[in-house]
């Protein structure tokens, strides 16, 4: 199945679920485990407003069928992001030389672009999937 | 001077063509030598629908028959009457694959006074691309823009009044006789009076400066140079118009971009041209719209455009002008054009590698091509003389002199062997006068 298409359904189906209050996706709802103790299978609580302005619901469709936590998890590993919930932004720069590439809504992006976009859209606002 | 009445003892050098690549190699012959330089042009001072019709061709080709007579033109000052002013040194990836048989010093050498004739601010020369800091695989390469010089403008005045140089107008070149390996006189005939008399005359050195598709024309009707690819590797400039869009860093571009106007384009380094296996490209685009977008994880103001690519295209044997079976009202054959881009996968590869380099660099991110679209040319008639070493793969050797022929030179984009994507009108006039200090040179030592 061609990707793009699949990403589509999937997002129409996450706007359904969100506007039946099944799925929730919400800023607080993927990260149930929040608290401070800087654990990496908890998200720290300062990281929702380190990478706030980088969510958009452009990114949607991709956010849409990911893990907060996995992304989160994902992010960490790369130094992206830290276990206190800091941003490191010159990060996604440093990684892009040797980083995969992917199309998405006919733009490029890095794979760690769409990880870090698609954690903040998460983390910050609801997935409307338009 | 401007004569009707040729010099009965003929003279030292014929140059068949008043365009952008005969009138400065005249001008500049006069200067370094004390030739008798005639100039010599089928067209008038004014356009001439009948004149014009011997520059139809039929043709089998992508941009249609009637886009390659249109910018054939025949008036004094030739294709400058259309040039649209646009600016750039060649690039130099085929110079360093060696696909030239001089090096791109010999041309840029050149450059500066060039760049003088067509009125151009001198950084068209001082600034002809810069590194983008953090990616070895773009550069900028901007297109400079000039008020178009029309020659006729500029020169005809010039000519009217030089004491060695004589212009004849409304005579057609119908071909070269020759003895040997030495051309000894050009038959011309009244572009407007097919039934009058020929003319013949003779000269120690003949140009070609007709054009891409004149050229190999009067070679072809002159039997001249049977082993050579005359006609052949016909190329032009693809022109995808805004075929996609990019946004591109605000403050990190504009650092780059220089005081003077310039059509501001991007393209692929030569050197990852090279290691990529791929030909010249080029993005140009205006700067119309900022917005704020998350570019490599900083919200940043970016420029929004549209993008136009150019790029060059793969010589092919199989792109060629040749003479057809219809014959134009002087009695000659007419041109036919065989002519394909083949261009689509090679600028898919070429924009992927692109865009990878513009979005790993941070300088900006790239839209995707879409799954069709329409390539233009520039009216760029480039390769149809090319140059090189050996007779059987080129025409004309590394002086722009025809391999068979001790004194028949071609001045033009058709002895470009490769496209490059530079307009080609300022290396036609950097051309131009290095054949012309080459030509005065041998004068001398005759």
């Amino acid at each position: 199945m061609d990707r793009r298409l699949f990403v589509s359904r999937m997002g129409s189906m996450a706007a359904l679920l969100s506007t039946s209050g099944l799925l929730g996706l919400s800023g607080c709802s993927e990260n149930k485990k929040q608290n401070t103790s800087g654990a990496s299978d908890e998200i720290p609580t300062p990281l929702q407003a380190s990478i706030a302005h980088l969510g958009s619901s452009h990114f949607a469709e991709y956010a849409v069928r990911e893990d907060a936590l996995s992304l989160y998890q994902v992010l960490l590993q790369k130094g992206v992001v830290t276990d206190t919930g800091e941003y490191i932004e010159a990060s996604v720069a440093a990684i892009a030389p040797t980083d995969d590439t992917l199309q998405y809504r006919e733009f490029y992006y890095t794979q760690t672009e769409m990880e870090l976009y698609s954690l903040a859209l998460l983390l910050n606002g609801a997935v409307e999937v338009g | 001077m401007i004569v009707d009445t040729l010099n009965p003892d003929g003279y030292d050098v014929v140059i068949i063509g008043s365009g952008p690549a005969g009138i400065p190699a005249a001008l500049r012959l006069a200067e370094r030598s004390a030739a008798r330089i005639l100039i010599v042009e089928s067209g008038t001072l004014e356009s001439n629908d009948q004149i014009q019709k011997l520059s139809e061709v039929t043709g089998d080709c992508d941009l249609g028959a009637l886009h390659f007579a249109f910018h054939a033109h025949r008036r004094l000052g030739g294709t400058s009457l259309y040039w649209g002013g646009w600016i750039a040194a060649l690039e130099k990836r085929a110079f360093d694959m060696d696909e030239w048989p001089i090096s791109y010093d010999e041309i840029d050498y050149y450059y500066p006074e060039a760049a003088e004739i067509l009125e151009v601010s001198h950084d068209a020369y001082l600034y002809k691309e810069a590194e983008i800091q953090g990616s070895p695989g773009i550069v900028y390469k901007p297109f400079y823009r000039a008020d178009p010089v029309r020659f006729q403008t500029k020169y005809e005045d010039v000519l009217a009044a030089h004491p060695t140089v004589d212009l004849v107008l409304q005579r057609t070149c119908l071909r070269l006789e020759s003895e040997g390996d030495v051309i000894v006189q050009a038959i011309l005939a009244d572009s407007l009076a097919p039934e009058a008399e020929t003319i013949a005359v003779k000269a120690k050195h003949f140009i070609l400066a007709c054009g891409g598709i004149g050229n190999p024309r009067v070679l072809q009707h002159s039997n001249l140079a049977p082993n050579s690819p005359v006609g052949r590797y016909l190329m032009e400039h693809p022109h995808l118009h805004g075929v996609s869009r990019i946004f591109l860093d605000e403050d990190k571009f504009l650092s780059y971009v220089p005081e003077s106007w310039a059509t501001h384009a991007l393209q692929l380094s030569s050197a990852r041209c090279i290691e990529e296996d791929l030909l010249s490209f080029s993005l140009s685009f205006d700067l119309d719209q900022t917005e704020e977008k998350p570019l490599l994880g900083r919200k940043e103001g970016v420029i929004v455009a549209d993008v136009t690519i150019r790029a060059e295209m793969v010589p092919q044997f199989e792109n060629r002008f040749s003479l057809g079976e219809e014959v134009d009202y002087l009695g000659q054959r007419k041109g036919h054009v065989d002519f394909r881009f083949n261009y689509e996968d090679l600028g898919r590869k070429t924009w992927q590698v692109f865009a990878d380099e513009l979005l790993r660099s941070g300088l900006g991110r790239p839209a995707g091509l879409p799954p069709e679209f329409q390539i233009g040319g520039g009216g760029h008639y480039i390769g149809t003389t090319r140059m090189g070493t050996s007779e059987f793969e080129s025409v004309v050797d590394r002086d722009c002199k025809v391999h068979s022929t001790s004194n028949l030179f071609i001045a033009g984009s058709s002895v470009f062997p490769a496209g490059g994507v530079a307009n080609p009108t300022y290396s036609i006039v950097a051309l131009s006068l290095r054949l012309a200090d080459h030509v005065a040179a041998q004068l001398e030592e005759v």
